[in-house]
């Protein structure tokens, strides 16, 4: 299948434009790009997620419902619960005193970004438990402690229950994979840039009158 | 000669955002690297290198059509050719969009001219060095050329400055108690912002190595102000607000002329444009670099809800504030961070946003087209790579 390399930086715009597109307020949007990014950073094919996250009916829901959660029998937002346990990270009920429980998240993988942004910004380290396998957040990074490869679910079906935890002492070492770039299908960068066009407007002579080098300088 | 002179330049870049675009490598990759951590450096190096290519070209080309006739580039035309490039709207949003950046460029900016002010002499060499220095700058500046009326009497008032410094400069400066400070006050005081920011870098060329350090504290990790503290009480985000946006709440954004344009994507170019709110389709696809205006808006929002809420709980009753509330947390401790100035007003000049971003690539030969748009050139007069050093790498071949 036709792909092309994208930076990381390139993943993060066009994820964000794209999320804008379709319908999320800008400051979601924004999220919708750090977690696009932080996970193509580790090896994870984020941007062809996203699009299959946008094609589903938990991402309509939820922006139907002015982007907070979508009904209980469709599954959780990633990005709306991700953005809850972040939000929420310092208050009484947040990460930071006690367990979490998530439960039927659809696209879970999208919640790790915001696991590993508290994990940097807070200077902490966070278990993540679904059972089968326990990954951990720590200094940024997304990983298991051996060095069997595992992967978080890239599933759209709904994850089973996330217990997560923040650990009392640091986790000594994370194996993660690390890249800065992701190779994207070209079927994947045309859908996105696809919900990214609904940001954009048509030109008219005014604005492009003295608009820049472009519009009159090479002439 | 008279026409390179007056252009500046034969070859000239695209954009020089930064690294991950148009196929350069991701920015991440490099920053191990001491020395292409500060901002923009691998991007200014390679400018720098096309410059030597320009030559070479040129004399390329003239080998191939002239021969054994041919003659290459002398020291005088070399010299007058930087590397050209032309900004335009598409730059604007850079200075908005990276506030913790732009924080730590004019941070460094302040704390290297807090640096020279408080020297507590000046010396003879200094007092030549400044000299010197003016005498580069007015070269510079007799090069300027715009066709805008603003523009070309903000050219004449810098050009008017500058023989104002020269006066100061045939006078006894090493005399004075402070110096350095004394000659800034009088600067603020007798010079426009266009001379007075000349004059601030004909100080900070004397004094190299009191502030060429500072170079290494202006580059940001942006990722690391994302994470929204979202137990912050609403009475400390009105307050954080009114105390760092107070140039944002003294606008009426219900009048037309505050509110006269928006910010959009272009789908002709893919670029930033500016359009007037009233008299053009597309204001609902807006971008969000009318801060001001959104922190108003904010404010005004945060005022009508109980105080006694954290900032998570408002963000998930009112989530369309996701944006500027995470832009206002970014800001409390980054004072230099926001273009204190009504971004949509009628009367807004967005070639003041590209000068500002500019002068830190070190641009020369500023050519304002318009209000919008700005041709410059950079490295003009500066040295070449010594490519006469061969330097053999793992023994296989020359680089």
């Amino acid at each position: 299948m036709p792909s092309k390399r994208l930076s990381l930086g390139e993943v993060e715009s066009l994820s964000s434009r794209a999320a804008r597109g379709f319908g999320f307020d800008w400051g979601t949007a924004e999220e919708v790009g750090y977690s696009a990014r932080i996970l193509a950073q580790h090896g994870f094919d984020s941007a062809g997620l996203l699009t299959k996250y946008l094609m589903s009916d938990v991402a309509m829901q939820t922006i139907l419902n002015r982007t907070s959660q979508p009904a209980a029998q469709l599954g959780q937002c990633p990005f709306i619960c991700g953005i809850g346990i972040s939000d929420f990270y310092l208050t009484q009920s947040g990460l930071e005193n006690q367990p979490v429980c998530v439960n039927l998240v659809r696209f879970s993988a999208f919640l790790l970004p915001f696991l590993s942004r508290l994990s940097t910004k807070y200077d902490i380290s966070i278990k993540i438990d679904i059972g089968d396998y326990l990954f951990y957040c720590d200094q940024g990074l997304i990983g298991t402690l051996s060095e069997t490869e595992t992967r978080f679910s890239d599933d759209p079906n709904l994850a089973p229950n996330i217990v997560l935890t923040k650990e009392s002492d640091r986790v000594a070492k994370i194996t993660a994979r690390k890249s800065a770039s992701l190779n994207v299908s070209e079927k994947t960068i045309t859908m996105l840039e696809g919900w990214m066009h609904r940001t954009l407007v048509p030109a008219s002579d005014a604005s492009r009158q003295g608009a820049g080098a472009a519009g009159s300088d090479n002439l | 000669m008279r026409e390179l002179e007056s252009v500046g330049y034969l070859m000239r870049t695209t954009a020089v955002y930064g690294s991950g675009k148009f196929g350069a490598v991701d920015f991440s990759l490099i920053t191990s690297r001491p020395e292409l951590r500060p901002c923009f450096q691998v991007e200014m190096l390679a400018v720098w290198l096309f410059r030597s290519f320009t030559v070479d070209i040129i004399n390329h080309m003239a080998r191939i059509s002239g021969g054994d006739k041919m003659v290459p580039l002398g020291a005088q035309e070399m010299n007058a050719l930087g590397v050209g490039n032309s900004t335009g709207l598409g730059m604007a949003p850079f200075l908005v969009r990276h506030p913790m950046l732009i924080n730590n460029w004019l941070l460094a900016r302040e704390e290297a001219l807090v640096r020279v002010r408080n020297r507590p002499n000046l010396t003879l060499q200094d007092h030549s060095n400044l000299k010197d220095e003016l005498k580069r700058a007015q070269r510079n500046a007799r090069n300027w050329i715009s066709e805008h009326p603003i523009q070309l009497q903000k050219i004449a008032d810098l050009q008017t400055d500058l023989g104002k410094v020269e006066a100061l400069l045939c006078q006894d400066l090493i005399q004075n108690a402070q110096p350095w400070n004394h000659v800034w006050i009088w600067a603020e005081t007798n010079l426009t912002l266009e001379g007075q920011e000349a004059f601030l870098a004909i100080l900070l060329e004397c004094n190299g190595p009191l502030v060429d350090g500072l170079a290494d504290c202006m580059d940001a990790n942006e990722h690391l102000g994302t994470v929204i503290d979202g137990s912050i009480p609403l009475f400390k985000i009105i307050h954080m607000i009114e105390h760092q946006y107070a140039w944002a709440l003294n606008v009426d954004y219900n009048l037309n002329a505050a509110s006269a344009r928006f910010w959009y994507v272009s789908e002709e170019k893919l670029e930033p444009r500016l359009g007037e709110r009233f008299e053009e389709p597309g204001q609902e696809l807006e971008l969000p670099l009318d801060i001001g205006r959104m922190v108003a808006l904010f404010y005004s929002a945060l005022c009508e809800f109980d105080p006694a809420a954290v900032l998570a709980d408002f963000l998930r009753s009112q989530p369309r504030h996701r944006y500027i509330a995470r832009r206002v947390l970014m800001m409390n401790n980054h004072p230099y961070g926001e273009v204190q100035d009504n971004l949509i007003d009628q009367s807004m000049m967005p070639i003041d946003l590209l000068r500002c971003k500019l002068s830190f690539f070190g641009a020369t030969h500023f050519d304002p087209r318009s209000d919008r748009w700005v041709r410059i050139s950079l490295f003009k007069g500066q040295d070449y790579p010594n490519f006469d050093h061969q330097v053999t790498v793992s023994g296989s071949h020359n680089a």
